[in-house]
């Protein structure tokens, strides 16, 4: 049986070959770059997120103050 | 700073900056520069959205945008948050970690497959359970060894529903402890900061009382007997002895003249010194104040000690219930539903939930109390008693009469006896003093070097003669000064209620001053409202004569009195009432009066108490108001009532879940639900103030 259709063998090349390629991606400057742009965006998304809440967190405040001054209460 | 004004009505104005207008790091200094605006009455600023909310005094709109508009963000001079911040953001974590955890606990099911969640869940079971082991460990069987049976058995059962809701209720309740505590803490320092020391500079050789924040780095202290020295510093003017102990731990008071350093926190025992400023320790009065806080917590009521054993000495009964209904219904639903249910946790909790927020009321009602315990001592009281000079009567004696005796005119006797007092701070010289200048007599300095003989009098040589002045028992007993028959009666006549000074010059008596010292226009009512509220005795400790002291007794309604009681003696009467089965509260105010303040079971100073009085005792007063004493006394019963009406609830609530348990009404789940809600809502109304009485 030929080597190069043994599977066992290729196991062992892509044992061997693949952390190499995987080494290299990781290390690659534009994986870096996709990396800290994809952080960055989610930090935004994060950051946005949290300001939207606290303005919808504001307005209800105002509305819970308007209406307790309507009613009297404060 | 640009912004743009999302909200707009008169007295309330919202701000929007934006995102990323200003950092987190930002908020205490904007909120402080915002607060200390005078029209502005309160702040709130979020850096999430750059957002600034204030509230501010009718017709000042223009000027709230103005400032807003020219504040400078980059530039605000860094601050230690304010205690109106400090507040928000505790409010604000802790809606935040109470909303995380709920949206965790009820996300996780909709998004994470069962498996891992499964997983996860006993992860966090098993940190229970080893918890549980422990404190088994450990010979203890706690609260928490029930709580790693019950989720341990629920696991072991593969109800994790039932696991799950007790580990969530467990960590709800701890986040609400922690709050509490938390924010009950950072409340009570504030009430007792804003109380830091107002001091006495000497600003171009008059004394002029400022606030202790206002003190500059070279300014000049004057600190007098018994007075506490406020910063750090070297003797400028003046010499003292000054008792070290809280830094030394050496009793012995040092003599400290000219040139020597003193250091805040240090107490005057007898002399007057000015202070040249070297540190301001303002720091370090509220760093004691803040070790006052965290020792109030180990000064704990004996009844939440008492709650806390019997809430770990039910634990075994659990387990017994446990194996009973294990072994009676041979249903391990049923008998899980046991250890689910357990009084433990919630008095635990509710007790100093209960004991801290009174605290934090009385702080704020300007009361300060040094521990639960003394709450609890102040409940259950039966007897109180009084020092008359300063604490029943006004600090301000006047002199109503000058009796001369001998060749010497009244205006001389007063003369000579302003010129020996005027160096005394204390009440009964100061009206001497006052009642020679309302009489426009002028005292030049006569005599040689005087003693002063704490609470006793003054010796001193006038003209080459000996001249004492002081109380009866300084001036005839120990002085051996005769006062014959005819002389007594004549002061008896004169003198009527009023307290009687004698000045004696050359081994005769020269003269008496009678001084009178009115009750406080509250005391009356004080007493009558301590009686209502169930004080069953009242006493009164003087030094005074037996008419003042039975004039002053009379007038305000007051059971015992003891007259001409000598300082070091006032301790014996307190421990001769507790002798006697009382339960004794003692107030008082003066350098005197710290020993019998040591001795009662629980002990109050005055708002103008000498700082040594203010230490030693249990409970300080900030305002001069003794109609406060009957608040406290509500306050402390309330407290007591509320902790026994939390024990009876929470016995009988869990009682019939147990008892519901047992008899399969309930699943284990719902018990652990009701029983934890149980607990959150007796610990939520333990927050609440006690009712104003």
């Amino acid at each position: 049986m030929s080597v190069w259709k043994n599977e066992k063998f290729w196991c062992v090349v892509a044992g061997v070959v693949g952390p190499t390629i995987i080494k290299k991606i990781l290390k690659a400057p534009k994986t870096r770059e996709y990396a800290v742009k994809g952080l960055a965006e989610g930090m935004k998304i994060t950051a946005d997120a949290k300001a939207a809440f606290q303005d919808m967190k504001d307005e209800a405040a105002d509305i819970c103050n308007d209406a307790k001054n309507q009613a009297g209460t404060k | 700073m640009n912004f743009k004004i999302t909200y707009d009505k008169p007295g309330r104005i919202r701000f929007r900056a934006g995102a990323y207008a200003f950092e987190r790091v930002h908020e205490p200094r904007i909120h402080k520069a915002c607060v200390s605006v005078p029209y502005v009455q309160k702040a709130v600023v979020h850096s999430e959205n750059g957002g600034i909310l204030l509230e501010y005094e009718d017709g000042y709109r223009e000027q709230v945008i103005d400032f807003v508009r020219n504040l400078d963000v980059a530039n605000l001079p860094e601050s230690e948050p304010d205690t109106e911040y400090q507040l928000q953001e505790l409010d604000t974590q802790f809606k935040n970690r109470l909303a995380f955890m709920i949206a965790r606990r009820y996300l996780a099911k909709l998004f994470i497959p069962a498996p891992i969640r499964t997983a996860h869940l006993i992860y966090r079971g098993l940190k229970f359970v080893a918890k549980g082991l422990n404190c088994l460990g450990e010979g203890k069987l706690s609260v928490e060894v029930l709580d790693g049976a019950a989720i341990g058995a629920s696991i072991l059962q593969r109800n994790y529903e039932s696991a799950g809701t007790i580990m969530f209720l467990l960590n709800v309740s701890s986040l609400l402890e922690d709050y509490t505590k938390a924010r009950t803490r950072t409340a009570l320092t504030a009430s007792l900061a804003v109380k830091v020391d107002r001091v006495w500079v000497v600003k171009d050789g008059v004394d002029v009382q400022v606030r202790m924040q206002d003190v500059q780095v070279g300014d000049l202290v004057r600190v007098r007997s018994g007075s506490m020295i406020p910063v750090d510093g070297t003797v400028a003017e003046g010499d003292a002895f000054v008792n070290e102990a809280t830094m030394t731990g050496e009793s012995q008071a040092v003599h400290k003249t000219v040139g020597k350093s003193v250091f805040a926190g240090t107490v005057v025992d007898e002399g007057s010194i000015v202070v040249s400023v070297r540190a301001v320790s303002g720091n370090t009065k509220i760093q004691k104040i803040i070790e006052l806080i965290d020792r109030s917590e180990d000064l704990k009521a004996s009844i939440q000690s008492r709650a806390e054993r019997l809430a770990d000495g039910i634990v075994p009964f659990s387990f017994i219930g446990f194996g009973l209904t294990l072994l009676f219904t041979r249903n391990i639903t049923k008998a899980v539903s046991i250890l689910m249910v357990d009084y433990s946790c919630a008095i635990k909790l509710s007790t100093p939930i209960s004991v801290i927020s009174a605290l934090r009321e009385a702080a704020d009602r300007n009361m300060t109390v040094k521990g639960g315990k003394y709450l609890e001592e102040f409940a259950l009281a039966d007897t109180i008693v009084f020092d008359k000079t300063g604490t029943l009567t006004k600090a301000e004696p006047k002199l109503e009469r000058v009796i001369p005796f001998g060749n010497r005119s009244e205006e001389e006797i007063l003369r000579i006896a302003a010129c020996i007092e005027e160096h005394f701070p204390h009440s009964m010289a100061r009206a001497i003093v006052r009642g020679a200048a309302e009489r426009g007599i002028d005292h030049e300095e006569e005599h040689a070097d005087v003693k002063y003989i704490v609470a006793h009098g003054i010796a001193t040589t006038l003209g080459g003669e000996r001249a004492v002045i002081g109380s009866k028992h300084f001036v005839v007993e120990d002085e051996k000064i005769a006062v014959d028959e005819a002389e007594q009666k004549k002061i008896d006549e004169l003198a009527g209620a009023a307290s009687v000074i004698y000045l004696a010059i050359g081994g005769n008596l020269a003269g008496v001053l009678c001084i009178s010292d009115p009750p406080r226009d509250e005391a009356a009512e004080a007493i009558r409202m301590l009686r209502e509220r169930g004080i069953k005795h009242v006493a009164m400790i003087t030094g005074d004569s037996q008419k003042a002291a039975e004039r002053t007794a009379q007038l305000l309604g007051i059971d015992t009195f003891f007259a001409q009681v000598l300082p070091e003696d006032k301790h014996r009467y307190v421990e001769k009432m507790k002798a006697e089965g009382r339960r004794v509260i003692m107030v008082g105010d003066g350098i005197n009066d710290a020993p019998a303040l040591a001795a009662a079971n629980v002990s109050v100073a005055m708002s103008d108490a000498s700082d040594i009085a203010r230490e030693t005792a249990d409970v300080t007063l900030r305002s001069e108001d003794l109609r406060d004493l009957a608040e406290l006394r509500a306050l402390s019963t309330q407290l007591m009532e509320r902790i026994q009406a939390n024990y009876r609830f929470i016995v009988a609530f869990n009682t019939s879940l147990l008892a519901a348990g047992f008899f399969g009404i309930l699943a284990p789940s719902t018990s652990a639900l009701l029983h934890n809600l149980s607990t959150m809502a007796i610990c939520a109304k333990s927050m609440t103030p006690l009712k104003r009485a």
